[in-house]
């Protein structure tokens, strides 16, 4: 028997709902249990969907006219991913002071409507899920009320309601053009369109609405407040990078192959992506902020899932895919770490942490292997999608691309090795870790592993064609590894990391209307390069 | 000639990018919150202006059966529903702008910009 469709967004928002107006006792256990159940549930389809995509109509009129959810390979690999993240992190935050029923009512509730828009199949329902997600998205990041937050989280929530707006115009044009609004629907009629040029105005406008929500290069300062900022609990700060960020290219995916027919941006996204990806290491590296190194981050690795997801081959898309997948565990697994790092050295500069390896041998090790996965090390997760994203490309250029994104990474996290290897300044204290918090990150650690190690078994469950990259192939990397770590510490740590670029692009910061300046340049960029090539 | 020009669809496009001016140049927040709720009242104009036209009747009632043309009722369902976001968005952006208020003590982009930066 199907588990229906409707399970995945209605229980965690009824069940938030019920614990939100019932006071019991066993609030944290229910919660736990229908986590449990998400988890299974989404691991279910995952192993069963196979090639094939199952649509469920949410009332008895056919598509055009009713509205449907739907769950293909993709949409399977994204619920696994958010389901998964959900119940690791609402174990984790098990015994923490922030954990009231508040807190829970909206963070399953985001979990539904995360749930939602990847099963969506409607312009329309995912723009107004997406809207609603950003105000409990900006609440939560203002959930420990403190003088920062409020910036923060109105920059958040406006800028992205103007990224919107962007995004709802283009949906009406949408609609005089084709007066349907489904993804099927609009799928099926393109081609039959005489005068494909009426799209280019639509899927600019929509694009920049999605790029925002990606954080693509122009459009991503609202990011690093949101996803730094020192309000917002640990929990939250992964939930973001690891899988609400993902939203944004999810739907980038989803409307390339909608509009595929028409209109080809490939090489444009492409651009894009490795733009994105040198720009995010390179605020990355400026950082002292350890919760704003990794919010940079993400940025950057967004851009390299944006090579893979918009590169000439099969390979490069499994890559992107795959990337989505572990870049969601690791960088979680890092906020997970940095909240634990920050309650205990009560401090956020990350020059003032030291001695790591003294206060406790279990944190570092697992420091040690999300710094691994990030940097793409052989046998790790990040590894295996890294070589599928730089996958086929013969050209020189690219290559030499491909290897400064990558020394660039390795050397953003030098910071970190030296928090592990370090001195203490101090006497060193043990650093206490709650049995339930322990678990997760150690679960998630394990996975990081599995997606390296059993990385064929993954992929081919994810992705209908089999490729491999076998143990053995991986293994061989591991010199070429070694050596570039090397060589982009030097170059770090004696050329780098006290020159006056760095402390200038550290002083880099839009303002509200600068932002909002960037998006309408993107948005007529976008114009006049369709424009230009259709 | 003005007649055909001035019509719902190109007046509510003129009004979402009047809105998008707000939020690009204006430094106040509160104006900037005024020009979302512009784009917003553009937007909710061109959905409802799209095949719209003067002899539709709306499509419920009697006088269906001997209509000539029956107005389509997608997107003002569509829309009762972006009002509601709209509204609540802005409710919330306008709270935000209170409490910003009482911390910082100015309405200006800017200076909430620089003050937020001497607090790290």
């Amino acid at each position: 028997m199907t588990p229906h469709l409707l399970i995945f967004i209605m229980l965690p928002i009824i069940i938030g709902l019920l614990l939100y107006i019932l006071k019991h006792r066993l609030i944290k256990i229910i919660a736990v249990a229908t986590e449990i159940m998400l988890f299974s549930m989404s691991l279910w389809y995952i192993l069963h969907i196979g090639d094939q995509s199952i649509m469920t109509l949410l009332v008895n009129v056919p598509l055009p006219y009713g509205m449907a959810l739907r769950i293909d390979q993709l949409s399977a690999t994204m619920l696994l991913l958010n389901n998964f993240l959900f119940l690791c992190m609402v174990v984790y935050s098990l015994k923490r002071p922030y954990m009231n029923k508040l807190f829970i009512f909206l963070f399953l509730s985001l979990q539904g409507m995360i749930n939602a828009l990847f099963l969506s199949t409607d312009f329309f329902n995912v723009y107004i899920l997406i809207e609603v997600a950003t105000i409990a998205v900006s609440i939560l990041i203002m959930y420990k009320k403190d003088s920062q937050s409020m910036y923060d989280g109105m920059i958040y929530l406006l800028v992205n309601m103007v990224a919107m707006g962007f995004f709802l115009l283009g949906i009406g044009f949408l609609y005089k053009i084709f007066g349907v609004l489904d993804f099927v629907t609009i799928e099926n009629l393109i081609p039959r369109l005489e005068n494909k040029r009426v799209l280019l105005l639509p899927f600019s406008l929509l694009i920049t609405g999605v790029s925002l929500k990606a954080a693509l290069m122009p459009l991503f300062s609202w990011l690093p407040k949101a996803h730094g900022t020192a309000s917002a609990p640990a929990v939250v700060s992964a939930i973001l990078s690891g899988i609400f960020v993902k939203i944004g290219v999810y739907l980038l995916i989803r409307m390339m192959t909608i509009f595929s027919v028409a209109i080809q941006l490939q090489e444009f996204f492409l651009f894009l992506g490795f733009l994105t990806a040198l720009s995010g290491f390179m605020f990355a590296m400026s950082q002292s902020d350890i919760k704003l190194i990794l919010a940079y981050h993400t940025i950057s690795q967004i851009g390299l899932i944006l090579i893979g997801i918009s590169g000439m081959k099969d390979q490069n898309n499994l890559g992107g895919v795959y990337h989505i997948l572990s870049h969601g565990v690791f960088k979680s697994l890092f906020f997970l770490v940095s909240g634990i790092l920050v309650q205990h050295y009560k401090t956020r500069k990350i020059k003032k942490m030291s001695g790591l390896w003294q206060s406790s041998k279990l944190v570092s090790i697992v420091l040690m292997i999300a710094i691994l996965s990030i940097t793409g090390a052989p046998l790790f997760s990040g590894g295996y999608s890294k070589y599928f994203i730089s996958y086929g490309y013969e050209s020189e250029l690219f290559k030499w691309l491909f290897v400064i994104i990558n020394a660039g990474t390795m050397a953003s996290f030098i910071k970190f090795f030296r928090v592990i290897f370090s001195k203490p300044i101090d006497e060193p204290v043990k650093l206490q870790v709650d049995l339930n918090q322990k678990i997760v990150i150690i679960t998630m650690a394990l996975t990081c592993i599995l997606l390296g190690f059993g990385g064929d078994m993954i992929a081919n469950t994810i992705h209908h064609q089999p490729y491999t990259y076998s143990t053995l192939s991986q293994m061989s990397k591991i010199p070429v590894y070694l050596t570039s770590y090397l060589v982009s510490y030097l170059v770090f740590r004696y050329v780098l990391e006290n020159s006056r670029a760095l402390k200038f692009i550290k002083g880099i910061e839009l303002s509200f209307n600068s932002i909002n300046l960037a998006i309408v340049s993107f948005f007529v960029a976008t114009l006049a390069y369709l424009t230009y090539t259709f | 000639m003005i007649r055909e020009i001035i019509n719902g669809e190109n007046i509510s496009i003129l009004l979402f990018f009047i809105g998008v001016y707000g939020v690009c140049a204006r430094r106040n927040i509160f104006k900037t919150i005024m020009g979302l709720s512009i784009m917003q009242a553009g937007l909710i104009l061109f959905f409802l202006s799209i095949n719209a036209s003067e002899d539709a009747v709306p499509p419920i009632g009697q006088d269906i059966m001997n209509a000539i043309s029956v107005s389509d009722p997608v997107p003002q369902a569509l829309m009762i529903t972006a009002v509601v976001v709209g509204i609540s968005t802005t409710a919330v952006s306008l709270t935000m702008f209170i409490s910003l208020y009482h911390k910082y003590g100015t309405t200006n982009w800017n200076k909430v910009k620089m003050k937020r930066g001497e607090l790290d």
